[in-house]
């Protein structure tokens, strides 16, 4: 089991300063999401991330507004479309994504009402076939076409 | 520099006319739209293309119109001051120099102009009237 104080570590690496804009810091974050289970959402004026531990839900605050994490969710709806186009809508969807030597799962929504992301690790599949498969590559800090 | 945002008929039109709407409602929706966000023409967009946005719209609310393209030449000035405002939001996670060049913001920005209320959303409301524009069909 990774431990809060891991989560916590990994979502400080994901959010640390890039200069590669938001096609760096989307790949930051979804680099750090390897090995762990967990969901952004926007809850009033701020988002959150959560993720349960031992049965108990823990939370931790993103230190991005909304405003700037819709950027992120277009960048991963992008992502998802750029390996397999029309595989995901702009405004929600899920895929799984390649993430360096890894893969996760990801599901998003990202409307006026809704902002959320789930990323989760890819181990049983959760029914996505393998043609909705994009790639990230962590090391290089771009998309790669496999 | 074209800016090029993808939504119905129907919206396209009213945008059109009047400009963005920050405070904009969809119907059926909750809450308000908050920002209003452009790619820009002949650059590459990291967050997927206005067409796409536009089909997705029109797919959505199946009452407004097929899928159309606003498009409006703002001038680089008001097109910089809105990326950098975008940029700021991510609270020193992105770092950039306000001196840059407007396509390497542009490209920090993930090929994506987003007005949030604020001077650049001001300033571009402002000339709305005055700028040229043109709503494009998608297929």
């Amino acid at each position: 089991m990774i431990s809060t104080s891991t989560i916590n570590d990994r979502l400080q690496r994901a959010f640390r300063p890039t200069q590669h804009g938001v096609i760096g810091l989307t790949e930051q974050f979804l680099a750090a999401c390897i090995g762990v289970d967990l969901e952004i959402k926007r809850v009033g004026d701020r988002c959150v991330c959560l993720w349960t531990e031992g049965g108990n839900a823990e939370q931790a605050p993103l230190p991005i507004p909304p405003a700037a994490f819709r950027t992120i969710l277009a960048r991963v709806a992008a992502l998802c479309n750029e390996r397999s186009p029309g595989s995901v809508s702009p405004y929600g969807g899920e895929a799984r994504l390649a993430v360096g030597e890894a893969e996760v799962f990801v599901k998003f929504v990202n409307t006026p009402q809704a902002q959320e992301l789930q990323v989760k690790n890819d181990r049983s599949g959760n029914g996505v076939p393998p043609s909705k498969l994009a790639n990230v590559d962590a090391t290089a800090g771009d998309v790669v076409a496999k | 520099m074209w800016l090029l945002h993808g939504t119905t008929r129907l919206r396209a039109e009213s945008i059109d006319r009047t400009g963005p709407d920050v405070n904009f409602v969809e119907p059926g929706g909750v809450g308000i739209a908050e920002n209003f966000s452009f790619t820009v023409e002949s650059m590459l967009s990291r967050v997927g293309e206005s067409a796409n946005y536009a089909r997705g719209k029109a797919a959505a609310f199946p009452n407004e119109g097929s899928p159309a393209i606003i498009a409006v030449d703002v001038p680089d000035e008001v097109v910089r001051l809105a990326a950098i405002e975008h940029l700021s939001l991510f609270a020193g996670l992105i770092e950039y120099n306000e001196a840059a060049d407007i396509g390497e913001l542009v490209r920090l920005c993930g090929g994506v102009i987003q007005f949030d209320p604020g001077p650049a959303l001001d300033n571009l409301l402002a000339m709305w009237g005055s700028l040229a524009k043109e709503i494009r069909g998608v297929t």
